[in-house]
């Protein structure tokens, strides 16, 4: 499973070749053309359809000529508040063969979108990749979390048949309350053994396995006793 | 000159050209008398399909570009009279990709449009004539417009 994760990102590569078998014969430097000026683009902005511009090019477009907000290659909507300007290195001031046109405000092309810094790593990254030992230090929700889910899943896997579901239906219920509630969770699930193996999983994504798992288990679970109580009587 | 992207965009599209070009098409800005050139009126040749009733024929095109190109398209015309369904009676020809407010967009090159010109000329549109000749005829008599289309091959002979 693991592995199959691991894939997804690698094939994302493939895309800038793609892009350059469009245009064979414009060389390397084809691939940063304006496709409105054919030129190296100025200000280069690129839409989420993942076309290039010039910002002024795009504007004039756009604002002046175009009776509608489409891509000028491909024709995808374009929304204003979603174009992505391209930083290179250096070359901050403006161009001076810089595109203006007699009448036309070009407004300053618009800003990157930047999401906040990337989180140092911490001891709470490290404690998802560890341990039992720090599975237990753990004060913090994501690794209580995390052995708790844990537990579910090897405990199922020792009982194998209906049981399996059983268990999770089980603990999956208080756990869930667990998971809601900020307050530190309780002592008891650290202290399996089973904790933290493979605690690698985000929390939301458990929380929503959980969720199914105990609505699908219901009904199983009356069948279980049913079951339960038929052996008994027999 | 400033006011506008067009001559740069046209400098762009002639690079490309002299660097690949399909076969047998011709596309170049037209020469003043005085050896300068005008980018904004290129003279093309547009080869007929191998295989087809136009085959042999080579059109003089002419594409006349505005200051505004390539926000809007080129006005692309063969010589007044040519006979096409979708050709006016003036030449110009009636093509969605040429048409600024349905099929242009700015990304589309000389090359593009010339080969689309060339589809064109063998799978005429009869949703959209622009003439009645050619058209009347491509609709009601298959035999004598394809008369036709090769006696106009024949007019227009490759050029040596």
């Amino acid at each position: 499973m693991p592995a199959g994760f691991g894939e997804v990102p690698s094939r994302s590569p493939q895309r800038p070749s793609c892009s350059s078998d469009n245009n064979p014969n414009n060389g390397d430097a084809g691939n940063f053309e304006c496709n409105i000026c054919f030129d190296l683009a100025q200000d280069p902005i690129v839409t989420l359809c993942g076309h290039l511009f010039c910002w002024p090019c795009l504007y004039k477009w756009l604002h002046i000529h175009s009776h509608s907000q489409e891509c000028p290659v491909c024709k995808a909507l374009i929304e204003e508040e979603k174009l992505v300007p391209l930083y290179g290195r250096g070359k901050n001031s403006t161009d001076p063969r810089s595109k203006s046109v007699p009448g036309v405000e070009i407004p300053n092309r618009p800003a990157g979108q930047r999401p906040e810094t990337a989180p140092p790593p911490d001891r709470n990254a490290f404690a998802q990749h560890g341990q039992h030992g720090f599975g237990l230090m753990g004060g913090f929700g994501p690794a209580m979390t995390a052995s708790f889910g844990n537990f579910t899943l090897s405990f199922g896997g020792l009982i194998p048949s209906f049981f399996n579901v059983q268990m999770h239906a089980f603990t999956g219920h208080p756990m869930y309350g667990n998971g809601a509630a900020p307050a530190p969770a309780p002592a008891p699930a650290p202290g399996f053994s089973y904790g933290g193996h493979h605690a690698h999983g985000a929390p939301q994504q458990r929380a929503h396995q959980h969720e199914t798992g105990f609505s699908a288990a219901s009904p199983l679970l009356i069948i279980g006793l049913l079951f339960l109580w038929a052996l008994i009587w027999n | 000159m400033s006011g506008g992207i067009a001559r740069g965009r046209l400098t762009e599209e002639r690079k490309a050209w002299r660097k690949n070009h399909p076969h047998g098409f011709v596309a170049k800005p037209e020469s003043l008398p005085d050896g300068s050139v005008n980018l904004m009126i290129w003279q093309c040749t547009i080869p007929g399909k191998t295989g087809t009733d136009w085959e042999g024929g080579f059109y003089p095109l002419t594409l006349h570009f505005t200051e505004d190109y390539p926000s809007k398209p080129p006005k692309c015309k063969f010589p007044q009279g040519f006979f096409h369904p979708n050709v006016y009676p003036s030449g110009t020809v009636c093509l969605s990709i040429l048409n600024e407010d349905s099929g242009w967009r700015p990304a589309i090159t000389v090359k593009q449009i010339l080969v689309g010109i060339q589809d064109l000329l063998d799978s005429p549109n009869p949703a959209d004539p622009a003439q009645t000749d050619g058209y009347h005829l491509f609709i009601q008599d298959t035999v004598e417009y394809k008369r036709r289309v090769r006696q106009q091959a024949k007019q227009y002979p490759p050029l040596v």
